[in-house]
């Protein structure tokens, strides 16, 4: 343990939030190391990175309309086949029931 | 008046030497911190890829299913055309007394039919109302 100075009084009131004062000199050291050469391989790199991130992102973004886009397409169409088979179906017994009725009708005759 | 007390030590005669030691312990503190980052990333990288590649297959699998169900759609849509102008053939009074019997079990099954004999029977009803309403 060394003395290094002897400080007067009133310069207490600079450490009162030490904290504070270590944050910002952690950001400054961040803010000069990431604009540094000696840095600028692995920002580069990371860049890099953020960027090719930002595509993925995107593309994830699209596969998702995609999907959501088939989820309503596969609503829609559900509900079609189900309304032409019913359409369908009736429409059939409907028929079957006239042909049976002309069958009838012709043995009585 | 205060005594400030420390256990950093005092700077080496030589400042420039001072400074590059500073300088090397900042780089060696500074260095890990950007190395994480650049693994942080690349494992986020990669759990967007494994996500898209799974979003991917089953956009496939949806696809497939979609085809699926428009061929469904499309023979029940022939279907439908079909029964309507066999409809009108029978409404109509159009078709032969032999024919009736036929007629009866093609209404049953033609469920089973594939689209292309559907589309045939169909071109054939066609064919025989626009005959019978030409005769009239």
């Amino acid at each position: 343990m060394k003395i290094t100075r002897i400080d007067p009084l009133p310069n207490v009131l600079k450490f009162k939030n030490k904290e504070d004062f270590s944050n910002r000199i952690v950001q400054e050291v961040l803010e000069i190391s990431k604009n540094s050469i000696v840095f600028s391989a692995v920002n580069k790199k990371i860049l890099k990175l953020s960027n090719y991130e930002k595509s993925l992102k995107n593309k994830s973004q699209k596969l998702d309309q995609l999907i959501e886009k088939s989820k309503v397409l596969k609503t829609d169409l559900t509900n079609r086949i189900q309304e032409v088979a019913e359409h369908n179906n009736k429409f059939r017994d409907k028929l079957l029931g006239i042909l049976n009725e002309k069958e009838e009708k012709n043995e009585n005759n | 008046m205060r005594i400030i007390e420390t256990n950093i030590n005092d700077i080496e005669k030589d400042i420039s030497k001072a400074k590059n030691s500073i300088a090397d312990n900042v780089i060696s503190f500074i260095q890990p911190l950007f190395d994480n980052e650049y693994k942080a990333k690349l494992r986020e990288l990669q759990a967007i890829k494994i996500s898209n590649e799974r979003k991917k297959e089953k956009i496939k699998q949806e696809k497939n299913l979609l085809e699926v169900m428009l061929k469904d759609y499309s023979k029940k849509d022939k279907e439908k055309q079909l029964l309507l102008k066999m409809g009108k053939l029978i409404q109509n009074n159009l078709i032969q007394e032999a024919m009736k019997g036929e007629m009866s079990i093609m209404l049953k099954s033609f469920e089973n039919f594939s689209e292309e004999k559907i589309v045939s029977y169909l071109n054939d009803v066609i064919r025989i109302l626009s005959q019978k309403f030409a005769k009239h």
